[in-house]
């Protein structure tokens, strides 16, 4: 078996308020292979984005690493000084952010945003260059290379998170995160931009680590998938696999909660109330209390990790491989 | 449905532990209760300010600790003297800006439309209008004394005060307690006064102090100008006799410095106990803060990549 | 362009509602406004003089609204009346000596200012918790605290007279003829050091402190982080995405302070001799030259106003999202 490009191991994340840290991210270890599209989904707030900006360490302040590993082609991210991870980002990590409107940048152009991105790693020798470039990226995407000199303002929605993705596609790198790239956006156009992304990813064959709320849309793109729940790793396994025989009873109620054809709003009715604080989150498992089959050891032990089968692992007490 | 507003419950009590924790605050309140007292007993340790004591300009002596005037009055007792007036008009024109400001900025965020329209068009005129060339033409043109100033400066000084005043009512009046009292049918004067002016406690008291940082300032300007009553002792008429003493030609800098030193001090505190507040009542500075004393207290340092800061291993 | 005519519009209003203040003004004054004008110079004016005064002012038989339209007639007109201190000259020739000085020495000031504070604002955010962060930010804010003129008498103490590395005042030296020659210039800029320079120190503390609090919540946003994301040197990342960003806000409140900042360098003026409109407007005020006092007012307003509006055109070059329906 090949070698994973991205191994995070028992990754934990802090945010330190002035009542001490809350633990946004709790011991989380996750493999990505080369070319592999992994689905990582969960409630809000559940750490599913908090990993996926502790991979580039570009989460702000007040946010701690506060442990574990993440080994990139066998180098640990966690370890490098600012220089190399400079290089790092992007070259072989690239993201596409939730909100393409809050990440452009509102006064430079589309085309100044991607020509930065190639001169700053010298992917491009001269100014001219890197606009040619830009506008075979815009192409890629397909956006019109005259939407180069458009400010982010004059486009739709769309367009900007099309933006985004050229950003990203940019360097050619071997990773690309896609935190909710779709959140934003209407249905339509949201269906569109991921067949595209899916397109782009079987000509490329970089790997996607995409992240969403949205579990339908994930069980039909990714190859595995990993739900996480108040800052836990409860479930990972093939998406197939998962559809039939989901094991942990979150994925289980998340499975219930999206239909699998596209039917209107989301509905979490079938786990009744929501997610603990992660400021002093439950005894044992952090489920139970939402949890229609806990037994007394849920609420003294946390459950770990089990595997179940050569990819798939659950964290719950009621399930044993 | 009630405001969440009542964080007056935790009391004054509550404020001042606030403050004594913040270094910028108590540095602020200390030099400002000093002050005050200054204010309060000091004229009553010193002579009559205005008493010819001495000869004209002698410098700092053990009998005139500060020197004497141009006009050999006591430097040290036109200082001490002259705070008690300079704050209490300083402190009263503050307040009094920011109550015509809220009034004007609450009734144009509270009932928008054309209302709103027109207040702010108001105060837009007004912020463009240079402040402190109006206020010395109105003061030349009205009879001289602590009233006049005090009124010019309210005249002058309001807009700012609405400008943001009414920003935030804009913001509070979308928020779902005020709706509700919307719907629910009570009166627009017991909204504001009940629901959107509590809940906006900590923006006023920033806009008093900061307005009382501009009062003085102003009103030591115009006093310099000659546009008080320049036969009172008030920080402003000891600058401009000073000035018009020639304190400049004849290098008699103890004239003029302890009373600037004054008026810097009180602005500093003011401005001292302004950002303290902000530093207590803004969660992000709150969370900035522990997320430096986390770093510390790992002896790392704030890197701009994400740290990592390993505890438990 | 709508952008840039609806401030326009908003200018002319401004300058209108000025106008309209200036016109009440001398009608605040108890009793017929024209005889309590004028009392001081009763006997020492001619009749005739009398007379091209009140009209200048408006103030005729007429009832209100005419006395109104006759006032503003002669203020579009460039007609301001007659000074009393210097008369016979008209207020118009006596403000136009002097309104260069001020502008040049008001905007070098408030130029140098912003700049020199904007810059430091961004270093303190970037180098958050330094000292640049920590103790400047108090000492500035000691430093502004003092009044403006007061810091003026003190620099011209302590660099004029006891260190003698600058004039004691006036705007250049008395035996150099006003051109663009180089030792003109060099007086010019030499005299003008220590005011700029005060007004600056007084200033600075305001233009850092409030760039670097935008910085801080630019420096949090989404396009900050993606920048960072792309690997992007960080001198690009403060300058081209935080910076540059974080200007707008400040841009906004340069034409705010305009009218702030003008207000204390008339006052330094007057400390330094300096021969613009504060120190005209000092000797109005002492030898109750109403007519002077007003045209000074009026020009002061209409030069804040066209400053705030050019301002606003910089803006709109800042700022593509306000260039939209151009």
């Amino acid at each position: 078996m090949a070698e994973p490009i991205l191994s995070i191991r028992d990754l934990s994340v802090d945010y330190v308020s002035a009542d001490g840290p809350v633990r946004a991210l709790d011991h989380v270890s996750l493999d990505l292979m080369p070319g592999e599209v992994v689905g990582v989904a969960g409630e809000s707030g559940c750490g599913k984005s908090t990993m996926a900006q502790a991979i580039l360490r570009i989460l702000p302040p007040p946010a701690v690493i506060s442990g574990g590993q993440v080994l990139f082609e066998g180098r640990d991210l966690l370890a490098m000084d600012e220089g190399a991870l400079r290089r790092m980002r992007w070259e072989r990590i690239a993201m596409v952010f939730q909100s393409a409107m809050d990440a452009l940048n509102p006064v430079l152009t589309v085309g100044e945003q991607i020509a930065d991105t190639l001169r700053a790693h010298g992917a491009a020798p001269s100014g001219r260059a890197a606009r040619a470039r830009a506008a075979e990226l815009l192409g890629t995407v397909g956006i019109h290379a005259d939407r180069l000199e458009s400010f982010p303002h004059q486009l739709s929605g769309g367009m900007r998170q099309r933006v985004g993705i050229a950003i990203a596609l940019a360097l050619d790198p071997a990773l690309v995160i896609l935190d909710e790239p779709t959140t934003a956006l209407d249905v339509i156009v949201e269906r569109e931009i991921l067949e595209e992304i899916q397109e782009l990813q079987r000509k490329r064959g970089f790997a996607v680590m995409f992240i969403t709320h949205d579990l339908t849309r994930m069980l039909q793109f990714a190859n595995r998938v990993a739900i996480f729940y108040a800052a836990r790793l409860v479930e990972v396994a093939p998406a197939g696999e998962l559809r039939m025989a989901a094991r942990h009873p979150y994925t289980q109620g998340l499975l219930r909660a999206f239909p699998s054809v596209h039917g209107g709003d989301v509905d979490l009715s079938s786990i009744p109330g929501s997610p603990p604080s992660l400021r002093s989150p439950p005894r044992g498992c952090r489920f139970h209390p939402r949890c229609a089959v806990a037994v007394d050891l849920c609420r003294e032990r946390e459950p770990e990790l089990v595997a179940l089968g050569p990819a798939h692992a659950a964290a719950c007490h009621l399930v044993t491989g | 449905m009630t405001a969440p507003a009542s964080r007056r419950s935790t009391g004054a009590r509550a404020w001042l532990d606030a403050i004594r924790r913040d270094r910028k605050a108590s540095v602020g309140a200390l030099i400002l209760v000093l002050f005050a007292l200054l204010a309060v007993v000091g004229p009553l340790l010193v002579g009559d300010p205005t008493a010819l004591v001495a000869v004209p300009l002698e410098p700092p002596s053990s009998a005139h600790w500060l020197g004497t005037t141009g006009q050999g009055q006591d430097v040290l007792a036109q200082t001490v003297v002259g705070t008690r007036v300079s704050l209490l008009i300083g402190f009263a024109v503050g307040i009094v800006v920011v109550l015509v400001g809220s009034l004007v900025g609450v009734t144009a965020g509270y009932f928008g439309g054309r209302v709103d329209g027109m207040l702010s068009l108001l105060f837009n005129v007004f912020l463009v209008i240079p402040g402190l060339p109006l206020a010395i033409v109105l003061a030349a043109y009205l009879p001289s004394g602590p009233l006049t100033v005090a009124a010019v400066l309210v005249f002058t000084g309001w807009a700012w005060n609405a400008r943001v005043v009414r920003g935030q009512t804009l913001s509070l009046r979308r928020r779902d307690f005020v709706l509700a009292s919307v719907v629910s049918g009570e009166s627009s004067l017991r909204i504001i006064t009940r629901e959107i002016l509590p809940n906006m406690t900590s923006l006023l008291v920033a806009q008093v102090i900061g307005s009382s940082v501009y009062a003085i300032g102003a009103l030591v300007g115009l006093e310099f100008l000659g546009l008080g009553d320049v036969s009172s002792v008030t920080w402003g008429t000891n600058l401009y006799w000073a000035s018009n003493d020639s304190a400049l030609l004849t290098g008699a800098w103890w004239t003029y410095v302890p009373t600037g030193v004054c008026v810097a001090l009180v602005g500093f505190g003011l401005v001292m106990l302004n950002s303290g507040f902000d530093e207590i009542t803004n969660p992000r500075l709150q969370m900035e803060r522990a997320w430096r004393a986390h770093l510390a207290a790992a002896g790392q340092p704030a890197s701009r990549s994400t740290p990592v800061v390993v505890r438990d291993g | 362009m709508r952008f840039i005519l609806q401030r326009l519009g908003f200018y002319l209003l401004a300058a209108w509602a000025a106008l309209t203040l200036n016109f009440f003004l001398p009608r605040l004054m108890p009793g017929d406004p024209a005889t309590a004008l004028f009392a001081r110079f009763r006997g020492q004016l001619r009749p005739e003089a009398m007379q091209a005064l009140r009209e200048a002012f408006g103030l005729t038989p007429e009832p209100l609204l005419g006395q109104y339209i006759t006032y503003l007639g002669h203020v579009l007109r460039g007609d301001f009346g007659v000074s009393v201190a210097y008369f016979p000259s008209p207020v118009s020739t006596i403000i136009g000596t002097g309104l260069l000085w001020t502008m040049f020495l008001a905007g070098t000031a408030v130029a140098v200012s912003f700049v020199l504070g904007t810059l430091l604002g961004v270093a303190a955010a970037w180098w958050r918790g330094g000292w640049m962060d920590t103790l400047l930010p108090p000492a500035l804010a000691l430093l502004g605290a003092f009044p403006y003129f007061w810091l003026a008498m003190v620099a011209l103490y302590v660099f004029g007279f006891q260190l003698a590395w600058f004039p004691l005042g006036h705007a250049y030296a008395d035996d150099l003829t006003p051109g663009m020659n180089l030792p003109f210039l060099a007086s010019v800029l030499r005299h003008a050091a220590l005011p700029v320079g005060t007004v600056v120190v007084a200033t600075l503390g305001g233009w850092m402190l409030s760039m670097r609090n935008t910085m801080v919540s630019v420096l949090g946003s989404d396009y900050v982080n993606l920048a960072r994301a792309k690997g992007l040197p960080p001198s690009r990342v403060v300058l081209r995405y935080a910076a540059r960003n974080a200007l707008l806000p400040s841009v906004t409140g340069f034409g705010m302070a305009l009218g702030f900042v003008l207000g204390g360098s008339l006052l330094t003026e007057i400390v330094f001799s300096y021969p613009g409109q504060g120190y005209l407007l000092l000797q109005a005020v002492q030898s109750q030259d109403y007519p002077l006092m007003q045209g000074i007012f009026l020009v002061i307003t209409l030069a804040v106003l066209g400053a705030n509006w050019l301002v606003d055109i910089a803006y709109l070059w800042l700022d593509p999202r306000t260039r939209e329906g151009s």
